[in-house]
C-alpha cells in the first residue's frame, strides 16, 4: 500500500543529502510538491501516481541544488576561490571568530593574559609619559640648539669643578665683544626667601628672579600683558606669572602697581604665562636685573662672588666648540691676577641649555643627574614587568597548546600552511594585546593621579589622548602582541598533523622546558625587585637612623630673612624666647645642617695660592656647639666673655677639616693659625670638634670651620615637646612682637634634616609599587600555570588519593616542581640584584651593608608567595573527589 | 519550444511581471507561467526556487512565510519597489530587442 507521508519523508531526506538545500528550501520544496500532487489528485490520479509525477515535475535535485548554491556562495565570492582578491585574508573572519571563542570559553586564562597583560602595558605608558616629559625639558624654545649657559670651569692641581654661574659682567661682555652672540641675559635667583608685600598680603616667596629683558628674547616666555621688550629695562621693575598675579591682585590688573619685596618698590610691567613643568627656569616672579641701592660689587668683575646665571643665544650658523675656545680665556682677559691668588684656572664652558636638567657640570665634566637616574630605573623596571607580562602570556599559551593541537591538525590537514597558522595565532595575541591596551588606558586613567603623587607630576587625562600617547600606546600594543604572541605562534603551528590527530601529542608535554625558563625567569625578576626594594628601604633606614654625630631632636628652627635681622639686639631676643620654660636652649648660626652653607677661602698652612682651601664656614654664637651635642676633641668651645673669640674670629673647625689641612694631631691642631683673606689675616684654631653629619648621608663629612661671627639666618630652639601647641603659639607672639614685619616661618631640624632623603624615599615608594606589580603578574601566571599542572594529573591524583595518599602528600607533590623553579630563579636573581645594589649604593657616602639575610629574606619571601598561589590549586585539586575525576574512565 | 538560454534570461522579467499583480506563491507563479505562454515555456518546476531565492537575494522581491486555510506552509513572494525599477528596465530591453526584430523581420519590399 502506497503511503504519501512516507514516500514524502523519504523524498525530504534525499533532499537533505544535497548539502546546498537548507530546511527552508526544502520545506518550499515540499509545499509545492504537496500541492502539485493534490492538483493531479484532483483530476483523478492515484495518490502515488501523482506522487511520481510531481516529482517528475520538480525535476532534477542536483540541479536545483547547484543553482541554490551558485545564488549563495555568488555574493562571496565572484572569482574563484583561489584568485581571492578581498582586502581581509580568506579565513580572517574564522580567525577571529575562534579567537573570541576562546577568550570567552576560558575565561581564567584570557582573565590572566589580559589583567596581567594590561598592568604591564599600563606601567609601561606611565613610564612613557615619565620618560618624555623628562626628555622635553627645554625643548620647547625656538633655534634651542643656539641657546646655552655660559659656567666656570674651575681647575687646580685638586682637579677639576664646574660652576653653573658665571661672573656678573660676563653676559653683557660676551655681547659686546663677541659678533656671535645673539643675545646675552642673565638670571640671578634669589638665595632666600625674600618676603613679598601687596597691600594686606604678605608671604614669602620662593623662586623670585632677577633677569635682563635679553631674557625673553633667548627663551620663549608668552606675555600675557606688557611689552616683553622693554618691560625690564627700566629700575625696580618686575614681571609676574599668570599664578602669582592670581595670589595678589585677584580681579585687579596689576600692571603699573607697586609691590614691596623686602621692603624695595617694584612697578609691575608685564604678566607672562606659568612656565611649562618642562623647563628648568621655574619662576613666579622676575624683578629687573637694576636694583636700586645695591652694593657695587654686585654689578663689577669680582672674584668671589659667582652669582649670575649666563645665557646666550649664538648666531645661526656659529660652531659651538670653536666659539667656546675663543672665549674660555675670557674671565682671566678681566680679572686674571685675583683668579691667580686662588690658586685655580677659571676657564668658561658652554652647557647646551637641553643638558641642564639632565646633566649637571657641577663635579667633574658631564654627570647624569637624579633626573636621569629616574629615567634609567624607571625605563628598566617597567620593561622588566612588561617582560614578566609577556611570559605569562607566552607561558600559559604554550602550556594550553593541546587544546588547540586538535584544530591545528585538522587546519593543517585540509591545507593551511604554517605561514597562515602562525598569522593566526600572531593575530589571536595582538586581539588580546590590544583588549590589554584598553584596559590598561582605563587603568592609567582611574591611577593618574596617584602615579602624579608618587612622580611629582602634573598629569591629567587629557595627555592620553596627544597623538604621541596615541602612536606610542597603538606601538606598544602591536609590540607586546608580537612579542608575546611569536614563540606560542611558531610552537602552535609546528604540530604534526598525523601525531596530534592520532593522539600521540600528550597535552602539555612539549615545551616544557621552555616554560620552565619562563618561570624561572618572571620570578627571577621578582625576586631580583624584591631584593631592590629591601635594600632601598635599608639604606633608608640606615641614613635615617645612623648618629649623625649631632642632635636632631626636639629643635625648631626660625628662619630670618636677611642677615641684619639680628646682630646687636640678639642676646635680648634669645633672653625673650628662654623665658618660656618649654624653650629650653637657644643659639643663632648662619646655617643649620641640612641647609646650605656658604664656603670661606683660606690658607691653612702657608699663604702661597696653591695651598688655598674652601671649606663651609659656619658663622654661629657660643651655644651652638652644645645646644646641638656636637662632641669637643680638642681646645675649648667659643665663649662669650673672650672678647677674642669674637673680635679676632678665632676659628674652630672638625676632623675633616683636620684632616684636609695635613695637621696630623689632634692636640697640635689648638693654637696652629689660618689665614684668611687677600689680606692674609691670620687667626687662632681655638678647639676641634668630632665630624658631625652637615648634610645627608649621600655625602661624605666635608671639612668645616666654625667662627663667632653675629651673621645669623636662623635661630634653634631646643624646645620640650611635652605641650608643644601651647609652646608653638608662645614661639608665634614673641615672633610677631620681636620682628613685627617679619613672616613667621619655621621648621623643625629633624623632619627638615630627612627632606634630603626624599628622593630615596620616593625611589622606594616607586620600588614598593613595580615589585608588587611584578610579583601580582608573575602570580597570575603562575597560579594559571598550576591550575593547568594540576588539571593535567586530576587522573593520576585520583589513583593515588584512591591507593591511600594523603592530602598534603599531593599538594607537596605539586608544589615540588615550583618550588624547585624559585630556587632556581634566586640563583639567576642573586648576582644580578647584588651588582645593581652595589652599584647603586656607590652613590652615598655612607651606605648599609648589602647583607647576605637580604638575599635570603627575598627568597624566601618569593617562595611563600608563590607557594601561596600554587597551593589554591594544588589544595583544591587534592582535596577534590577522586571518584568525580576516574568516573569517566 | 524556447531555447534554454532564453528561457533562462527570461524568468526574471516574467516572474517580476507576475508578482506585479500582486503577492504569489511558487506554484501558483508556476501556474500562471505555463496558463500565458500557452505551455511554450518550458521549465523544470523545482528550478524556479533557486530563481526566487536569487531575485530576493537581490532585492527585487521579498518574501513571508503564510499557512493556508488548508493548513500547508506557502513562502509568499512580494516585488519591492527596486524590483519594479528593474521590470522597468528589463521591459526596455526587451521592447528593443524585440523592436529590432521586427524591422528586420519586416516583409522585404518587391520591385515590380
Amino acid at each position: 500500500m502506497f503511503d504519501l507521508e512516507k514516500a514524502i519523508k523519504q523524498w525530504r531526506k534525499e533532499l537533505r543529502k544535497n548539502e546546498a538545500l537548507e530546511d527552508g528550501y526544502i520545506t518550499e520544496l515540499e509545499s509545492h510538491l504537496r500541492e502539485e500532487i493534490e492538483n493531479q489528485a484532483s483530476q483523478g490520479m492515484s495518490e502515488e501516481e501523482a506522487f511520481e509525477k510531481a516529482i517528475t515535475a520538480v525535476g532534477d535535485v542536483e540541479g536545483i541544488g547547484a543553482e541554490y548554491f551558485k545564488t549563495d556562495t555568488r555574493q562571496l565570492s565572484g572569482l574563484p576561490s583561489w584568485k581571492s582578491n578581498r582586502p581581509m585574508p580568506a579565513l580572517f573572519w574564522n580567525y577571529t571568530k575562534i579567537a573570541f571563542r576562546k577568550i570567552r570559553r576560558h575565561k581564567g586564562y584570557s582573565f590572566i593574559n589580559i589583567v596581567g597583560l594590561a598592568v604591564g602595558i599600563a606601567c609601561c605608558l606611565f613610564i612613557i609619559l615619565f620618560v618624555r616629559l623628562e626628555l622635553s625639558f627645554d625643548a620647547y624654545h625656538p633655534d634651542v640648539k643656539q641657546i646655552f649657559r655660559v659656567g666656570l670651569m674651575r681647575e687646580s692641581d685638586s682637579g677639576k669643578s664646574a660652576q653653573v654661574s658665571n661672573l656678573i659682567p660676563m653676559g653683557p661682555t660676551l655681547k659686546e665683544n663677541y659678533p656671535q652672540v645673539r643675545n646675552a641675559g642673565r638670571v640671578c635667583i634669589a638665595f632666600s626667601q625674600p618676603t613679598v608685600k601687596y597691600g594686606d598680603k604678605m608671604f614669602k616667596e620662593e623662586d623670585i628672579y632677577k633677569a635682563d629683558s635679553e631674557l625673553f628674547r633667548i627663551f620663549h616666555i608668552p606675555f600675557v600683558q606688557g611689552d616683553p621688550t622693554t618691560a625690564l629695562d627700566g629700575p625696580n621693575t618686575a614681571v609676574l606669572t599668570e599664578s602669582f598675579t592670581e595670589k595678589y591682585f585677584s580681579e585687579e590688573n596689576p600692571l603699573g602697581k607697586t609691590l614691596k619685596i623686602n621692603e624695595k618698590d617694584f612697578m609691575v610691567t608685564g604678566v607672562v604665562e606659568n612656565p611649562p613643568p618642562n623647563t628648568h627656569l621655574q619662576f613666579r616672579i622676575v624683578l629687573s636685573y637694576e636694583i636700586t641701592d645695591e652694593p657695587p660689587w654686585m654689578r663689577g668683575w669680582h672674584a668671589l662672588a659667582f652669582p649670575a646665571l649666563t645665557y646666550i643665544k649664538l648666531m645661526p650658523g656659529v660652531s659651538t666648540e670653536e666659539f667656546e675656545k675663543q672665549i674660555s680665556k675670557v674671565p682671566h682677559e678681566y680679572i686674571g691676577e685675583q683668579l691667580k691668588e686662588m690658586g685655580a684656572v677659571y676657564t668658561n664652558f658652554l652647557q647646551p641649555v637641553r643638558d641642564i636638567h639632565l646633566y649637571s657640570y657641577t663635579t667633574e665634566g658631564k654627570k647624569p643627574t637624579r633626573n636621569l637616574t629616574y629615567i634609567y630605573i624607571f625605563s628598566v623596571v617597567g620593561v622588566l614587568i612588561l617582560l614578566i607580562a609577556c611570559m605569562n602570556f607566552m607561558n600559559l599559551s604554550t602550556a594550553r597548546s593541546a587544546n588547540r593541537s586538535g584544530e591545528v591538525g585538522i587546519r593543517k590537514v585540509v591545507g593551511a600552511k604554517r605561514g597562515q597558522l602562525v598569522r593566526q595565532f600572531m593575530g589571536e595575541s595582538l586581539i588580546t594585546s590590544f583588549i590589554s591596551l584598553i584596559v590598561a588606558l582605563t587603568i592609567v586613567h582611574l591611577t593618574l593621579s596617584l602615579y602624579n603623587n608618587l612622580a611629582g607630576t602634573k598629569f591629567t587625562s587629557s595627555v592620553l589622548f596627544q597623538p604621541m600617547i596615541v602612536l606610542g600606546s597603538i606601538a606598544l600594543a602591536l609590540f607586546v602582541g608580537v612579542a608575546a604572541g611569536i614563540y606560542p605562534a611558531i610552537f602552535l603551528s609546528a604540530f604534526q598533523p598525523v601525531s596530534v590527530l592520532k593522539g600521540f601529542l600528550r597535552a602539555g608535554s612539549r615545551g616544557s622546558l621552555m616554560r620552565k625558563v619562563l618561570v624561572v625567569g618572571q620570578f627571577g625578576i621578582s625576586i631580583a625587585l624584591i631584593i631592590a626594594t629591601i635594600i632601598v628601604y635599608r639604606q633608608l633606614n640606615y641614613m635615617r637612623n645612623q648618629p649623625l654625630g649631632f642632635d636632631k631632636e626636639q629643635k625648631l628652627v626660625l628662619v630670618l630673612s636677611g642677615w641684619d635681622i639680628i646682630k646687636d639686639n640678639y642676646d635680648i631676643v634669645k633672653e625673650e624666647f628662654l623665658r618660656n620654660p618649654s624653650i629650653t636652649s637657644a643659639t643663632a648660626s648662619s646655617g643649620v645642617p641640612g641647609r646650605g652653607i656658604n664656603r670661606l677661602w683660606i690658607y691653612p698652612s702657608s699663604d702661597e695660592p696653591e695651598n688655598g682651601q674652601a671649606p663651609m664656614i659656619l658663622r654661629c654664637d657660643q651655644d651652638f656647639i652644645s645646644v646641638y651635642g656636637i662632641k669637643m676633641l680638642a681646645g675649648r668651645p667659643f665663649q662669650k666673655e673672650m672678647r677674642t673669640d669674637k673680635l679676632s674670629g678665632n676659628f674652630i673647625i672638625n676632623e675633616a677639616a683636620l684632616k684636609s689641612f695635613g695637621w696630623d694631631s689632634l692636640v697640635g691642631a689648638v693654637d696652629r693659625q689660618i689665614i684668611v683673606g687677600s689680606r692674609r689675616n691670620k687667626y687662632k684654631v681655638i678647639g676641634v670638634v668630632e665630624d658631625f653629619h652637615w648634610y645627608g648621608l649621600q655625602n661624605a663629612i666635608e671639612p668645616m670651620v666654625m667662627r663667632f661671627v653675629s651673621m645669623y639666618r636662623y635661630i634653634t630652639l631646643n624646645v620640650n615637646t611635652e605641650n608643644l601647641p601651647q609652646t608653638l603659639s608662645f614661639i608665634e607672639d614673641k615672633h610677631r612682637e620681636l620682628f613685627p614685619d617679619q613672616v613667621f616661618e619655621y621648621f623643625f631640624v629633624d623632619t627638615d634634616f630627612n627632606r634630603q632623603y626624599s628622593f630615596e624615599e620616593r625611589l622606594g615608594r616607586i620600588f614598593r609599587i613595580f615589585t608588587f606589580l611584578g610579583i601580582f603578574i608573575a602570580c597570575l601566571g603562575l597560579f594559571g600555570m598550576a591550575a593547568f599542572i594540576a588539571e593535567q594529573r586530576t587522573k593520576e591524583i585520583g589513583i593515588r588519593k584512591t591507593l591511600g595518599a594523603p592530602v598534603s602528600g599531593i599538594v607537596f607533590l605539586l608544589s615540588k616542581e615550583f618550588i624547585r623553579w624559585i630556587l632556581i630563579a634566586n640563583i639567576v636573581a642573586w648576582p644580578l640584584a647584588y651588582i645593581a645594589a652595589h652599584k647603586w649604593l656607590q652613590n652615598f657616602a655612607f651606605r648599609a651593608n648589602i647583607g647576605l639575610e637580604i638575599f635570603i629574606l627575598s627568597a624566601v619571601l618569593a617562595l611563600l608567595i608563590a607557594l601561596f598561589t600554587v597551593s589554591f590549586q594544588a589544595v583544591k585539586a587534592a582535596t577534590s573527589n577522586p571518584v568525580d575525576s576516574l568516573r569517566y574512565e | 519550444m524556447i531555447s534554454k538560454a532564453l528561457v533562462a534570461a527570461s524568468t526574471k522579467p516574467i516572474i517580476l511581471s507576475i508578482l506585479l499583480s500582486g503577492e504569489n506563491y511558487g506554484y501558483q507563479i508556476i501556474q500562471s507561467v505555463k496558463r500565458i505562454s500557452g505551455g511554450k515555456l518550458e521549465w523544470s518546476d523545482g528550478m524556479l526556487y533557486p530563481v526566487l531565492h536569487r531575485l530576493e537575494k537581490d532585492g527585487f522581491i521579498s518574501s513571508k512565510w503564510k499557512t493556508s486555510h488548508e493548513g500547508r506552509l506557502r513562502k509568499y513572494y512580494l516585488i519591492t519597489d527596486l524590483g519594479k525599477e528593474e521590470l522597468e528596465t528589463e521591459k526596455k530591453q526587451w521592447l528593443s530587442v524585440h523592436a529590432a526584430l521586427s524591422k528586420l523581420w519586416k516583409p522585404l519590399p518587391t520591385f515590380d
